[in-house]
């Protein structure tokens, strides 16, 4: 009996791994070999040589549009990142502080309406995309956001209310409330028993909240594709597709700079997992 | 206690300031020891943030929903009710585009649920180097949805790409063959690429229940003379049933609005044309503000409502 | 008492440090919007070089920022979302011939009669394609008419002459895939223009003098075109790869096909080895049938929105000029419109396939640009032509359903 489950383990095991990887496999093979191994039927499944040229002609030598007129890829694809890197990474910064403050005001304390304000908060989520886009081009466009990292800052920071309200919520409303209540016996302020008992005990729930938050700022793609036109302030999602379409058919070098988009998310999944699962499964849960 | 350091008689101003001082301090802590104030302080901001990011350009649209709007024909905006409303669910287009939404939503939830399920209960089971195959499980999930439609298109690329690349090597089919060709089959990848992305978040939301069902129930289940499957059965599944429903509605909201990933993989091919897409189409490409707001908020009630169905699940199972 | 000290400090503190930092940030990008400056906003093959236009900025005190969009209809979309918006997307815009009517009638780009002087349009080929109910919408900057080119290398070794009819076409294909000298020998998108290619050189006109449709015709080059370009599609001397990857250069370039819808002065391309696998035996070829083919040249207009005009202007007034023409030509292989720089190149014998090109243009009909629904009408064509190589209808039913999208489309816009 033992035997049989065992050997159907680790047969799932191997076809979990081939799922999972596979296509990630491709990509990164794409990237890494000369075209000719590359565009060959069927092509080279364990790379004869390894080249770094097509990272090589896309970052550093630029190469353009049919020549190298005009944006370069290097340009495309550097200045994505950055920008992504900015809005990313200030949206978590922001949510770091914003989301256990809101949260704790959800959990902790009473207050006429708080149900009302609840539901404010986690109903955005039911408003339907692509009409907002319009109807917030033009309020960006009066307030002058149009284009700017700032005004895709404040529209993430907005998206990410919802989910990181509810987990704050929820994950403060799991921790008891007898540490708060001996601080504010000894004397403390609500807003002082907050910063100093809460906060270090939601550290855990804070995190995974912090690493969706980036995860999900870093793929937005429908919002900053309507809402930037420079490199002045698009991400890399949309970079990458304009880069994509730019030089359709080199697909090596196309999956190159793919690979340098997702290197970001990729390795923050990596080192956090832990507490991206923390986030995924507390959030729905609680 | 500290001690306080000898106090000298201070003088008049310095009395007064002090005095003043201490006012503040107190309508300070009144505000920030005073729970409804608190509240509302940080609140605030919140609420301005989200009414001018979501709520306003809403009614807005909603607002331009009830209107010709044509961006080709700026002069001839004007008011019509009901009408675009009607002319949406009249549409030959849209219902094709629904039928394609719905099929695709539905053989997503089916294969992300019963593939989940099982990535879930092989990562519930103990081995050594489980941590990194839930790490590496999970990493589909952290690619940006354009890079997956991308990553996919090229994949079944009909000149020299990876499926065509395999199935060749192991002799399956003698020449390449362009997968995306076929409109069926275009829009079955395209549903393809959404579940890669999406299952490895599943996977964790089940095996968190997995995790949380108590380990005494298969014991005494086990002393009772209970088989594997009636364990299955009786414990596990029932057990997970909450967290499965929940699953379910958070995939179907997801996929209901998935446009990155086709957007990369196929873009406004109609093949692949959902409700997404096809209302992107609408507002953006014909320029229809109104009928193409009008087709958003269609959508919006549906997804509304499956959003409503979702909060009253999690709150019925709170008793499970 | 002295923890409330504390806590006041600290919040002190806080709220400090945010307004500085607010205020810091409003300074840098105060500073940061110093000079004067346009936007100039294209398609990438409409951009000169970052020389040229550090050249124009020496010379005027302008900076130009230009940003690209990927395709003329990803442009197009911009442009519009940012009309409704009430804003300029940018100051100068690329309008390819295919926009001009619907940036024209949503108000996206403004009336240039005022500002364009008509010296200016007097040294220029087509400014009469940007004229809209008299009024004039862009400055041309490139002339360009669509041709087949093709890989004269493998007519070579099968001996085989240049094909001077659709049938004769169709079966000399047949023949290099029979021979498996190409897999797929001919490139073209299963989109409008593809269409549009054959049914013209057919000898069919599409729309008559009122833009009403006669593509439908069972007579007309419409509907033998459909039924060609299915048929193309069904014996796979297409690619099945161009229904959702329409665009046919790269294929083209990379060597994988014979014939290519390509455009006047893609032999710059096609022929330089650096860009391209065929170089150099890449040629024109007189459209088959009836030759007639149609034009598909750009200008640049200025956002109704701008409020640089003048310098908008001077922008556009420089681009127009020889050397910048030239330039263009070089890099992409688009023609000047610019009269004196087109005839200088001639001269220079840097134009590769003179004489066909002169002979092609001889053979030039009209697409109905500047119809406010053009561009509605274009993307039905694509999608229709996407169903109809995909079996999903008959070619009959094709040209039927966008005959009638055109009448719709007409009754709305009155």
């Amino acid at each position: 009996m033992i035997n049989h489950k065992k050997i159907l383990l680790y047969f799932c095991i191997v076809i979990m791994l081939i799922w999972s990887l596979v296509p990630l496999y491709w990509l990164i093979l794409s990237s890494i070999i000369p075209q000719v191994d590359l565009y060959s039927i069927p092509p080279r499944w364990i790379p004869a040589r390894i080249t770094l040229e097509n990272f090589r002609s896309i970052l550093i030598t630029g190469k353009g549009f049919r020549g190298a007129v005009g944006t370069t890829a290097s340009e495309l694809i550097k200045k994505g990142l950055i920008n992504s890197l900015i809005v990313a990474g200030t949206t978590t910064l922001i949510m770091a502080v914003a989301a256990p403050l809101i949260g704790y005001v959800f959990a902790r304390l009473d207050f006429p309406g708080k149900n009302l304000f609840f539901f404010y908060i986690i109903g955005m989520i039911a408003v339907p995309s692509w009409p907002v886009l319009i109807g917030l081009f033009s309020e960006f466009s009066k307030l002058g956001l149009l284009d700017t990292l700032t005004g895709l800052i404040i529209l993430s920071v907005a998206y990410r209310m919802p989910f990181d309200t509810w987990f704050m919520k929820g994950y403060l409303s799991s921790i008891p409330t007898e540490l708060e209540d001996a601080a504010r016996i000894d004397g403390c302020t609500l807003l002082g028993a907050m910063f100093k008992v809460v906060l270090p005990l939601s550290l855990p729930g804070l995190m995974a909240v912090v690493i969706i938050s980036f995860l999900f700022s870093w793929n937005m793609f429908m919002a900053p594709l309507i809402l930037t036109y420079t490199l002045k302030a698009k991400p890399i999602t949309v970079t990458i597709s304009e880069f994509v379409g730019q030089f359709y058919a080199e697909w090596n070098l196309m999956s190159a700079g793919a690979l340098v988009a997702i290197i970001p998310p990729i390795l923050v999944a990596l080192l956090f997992q832990k507490y991206l699962i923390k986030g995924i499964v507390g959030g729905a849960i609680k | 206690m500290r001690k306080r350091a000898p106090l000298q008689a201070p003088s008049q101003t310095l009395r007064m300031k002090i005095r003043n001082k201490q006012k503040w301090q107190r309508s300070l802590s009144a505000i920030i020891d005073n729970q409804k104030w608190l509240a509302y302080l940080i609140l605030a901001p919140v609420v301005i943030l989200i009414f001018f990011m979501a709520y306003f350009p809403a009614i807005q649209s909603f607002r331009f929903s009830l209107m010709y709007y044509n961006t080709r024909l700026p002069e001839r905006i004007h008011f019509v009710g009901l009408n675009n409303y009607i002319r949406i669910l009249k549409d030959p287009l849209f219902l094709e585009a629904l039928k394609r939404t719905a099929y695709f939503v539905v053989i997503a939830v089916g294969m992300i649920l019963s593939i989940a399920l099982v990535f879930s209960l092989v990562l519930n089971e103990n081995f050594k180097g489980r941590s990194i195959l839930r790490a590496l499980v999970i990493l589909a999930w952290a690619i940006p949805p354009v890079v997956n439609g991308f990553m996919w298109k090229w994949l079944l690329s009909g000149d020299f790409g990876f499926l065509n690349g395999i199935l060749y090597q192991f002799g399956l089919i003698s020449s390449y063959e362009p997968w995306l060709k076929d409109p069926f089959m275009a829009l079955n990848w395209a549903t393809l690429t959404f579940v890669w992305r999406f299952t490895p978040f599943v996977t964790i939301l089940l095996l968190g229940a997995l995790q949380s069902i108590p380990l005494e129930l298969y014991d005494s289940a086990k002393v009772d003379g209970a088989g594997a499957r009636s364990c299955w059965w009786h414990i596990t599944l029932p057990l997970l049933r909450p967290m499965l429903t929940i699953a379910l509605i958070i995939i179907m909201i997801f996929a209901f609005t998935v446009f990155d990933e086709i957007y990369t993989l196929t873009g406004l091919d109609p093949a692949t044309k959902t409700l997404m897409m096809y209302g992107y189409e609408l507002a953006f490409e014909k320029g229809r503000f109104g009928i193409g707001s009008a087709l958003a908020y269609v959508i919006g009630i549906f997804m509304f409502l499956i959003t409503y169905f979702y909060i009253k699940s999690i709150y019925r199972e709170v008793k499970y | 008492m002295r923890r409330r000290d504390k806590l006041a400090f600290k919040l002190k503190v806080v709220i400090g440090t945010l307004l500085i930092g607010a205020i810091g940030f409003c300074l840098l990008s105060v500073s940061l919007a110093a000079k004067e400056k346009i936007i100039y906003m294209s398609t990438p093959w409409g951009v000169p070089s970052k020389s040229l236009l550090a050249e124009f900025e020496k010379q005027t005190g302008i900076e130009v920022e230009v940003t690209t969009i990927g395709d003329e209809k990803a442009l197009r979309d911009k442009v519009m979302i940012a009309t409704a918006g009430g804003i300029a997307p940018a100051d100068v815009i690329f309008v390819g011939i295919t926009n001009v009517g619907v940036f024209s009638s949503s108000k996206s780009i403004a009336q240039l009669d005022e500002i364009v002087s008509p010296d200016l349009l007097e040294e220029l080929t087509s400014a009469d394609l940007f004229r809209i109910g008299g009024y004039l919408y862009s400055v041309p900057i490139y002339q360009q008419l669509v041709m087949i080119d093709y890989d004269s290398s493998v007519l070579e070794k099968m001996g085989a002459p240049v094909p001077t009819t659709w049938e004769e076409f169709t079966q000399l294909c047949r023949e290099i895939k029979q021979k498996g000298i190409r897999k797929y020998p001919i490139t073209f998108g299963a989109r409008a223009w593809s269409w549009y290619l054959i049914a013209l050189s057919m000898g069919g006109v599409l729309f008559d003098e009122e833009l009403n449709p006669t593509f439908h015709q069972p007579d007309s080059g419409g509907l033998g075109a459909m039924k060609l370009l299915r048929d193309f599609f069904e014996e796979e001397l297409i690619s099945a790869e161009r229904i959702t990857s329409v665009n046919p250069h790269p294929s083209f370039w990379a060597g994988e096909a014979v014939f290519h819808q390509a455009w006047q002065g893609s032999l710059t391309i096609a022929n330089d080895p650096e860009k391209s696998k065929i170089a150099p035996n890449a040629k024109y070829i007189l459209l088959p049938d009836e030759h007639f083919t149609w034009s598909l040249p750009a200008a640049l207009g200025i956002s109704a929105f701008s409020n640089k005009e003048d310098e908008a202007y001077e922008f556009i007034v420089w681009f127009t000029k020889a050397e910048i023409q030239k330039s263009l030509y070089e890099a992409y292989g688009m023609f000047p419109a610019n009269k004196a720089a087109f005839a200088a190149l001639g001269e220079a014998g840097k134009i590769e396939g003179f004489d066909v090109m002169a002979e092609q243009a001889r053979f030039v009909r009209r697409i109905p640009y500047r119809a406010p629904w053009y561009t509605e009408f274009e993307n039905e064509a694509n999608d229709t032509i996407k169903r109809m190589v995909r079996d999903q209808i008959s070619p009959e039913e094709a040209v039927g359903h966008l005959a009638n999208y055109v009448y719709e489309l007409k009754k709305e816009y009155e």
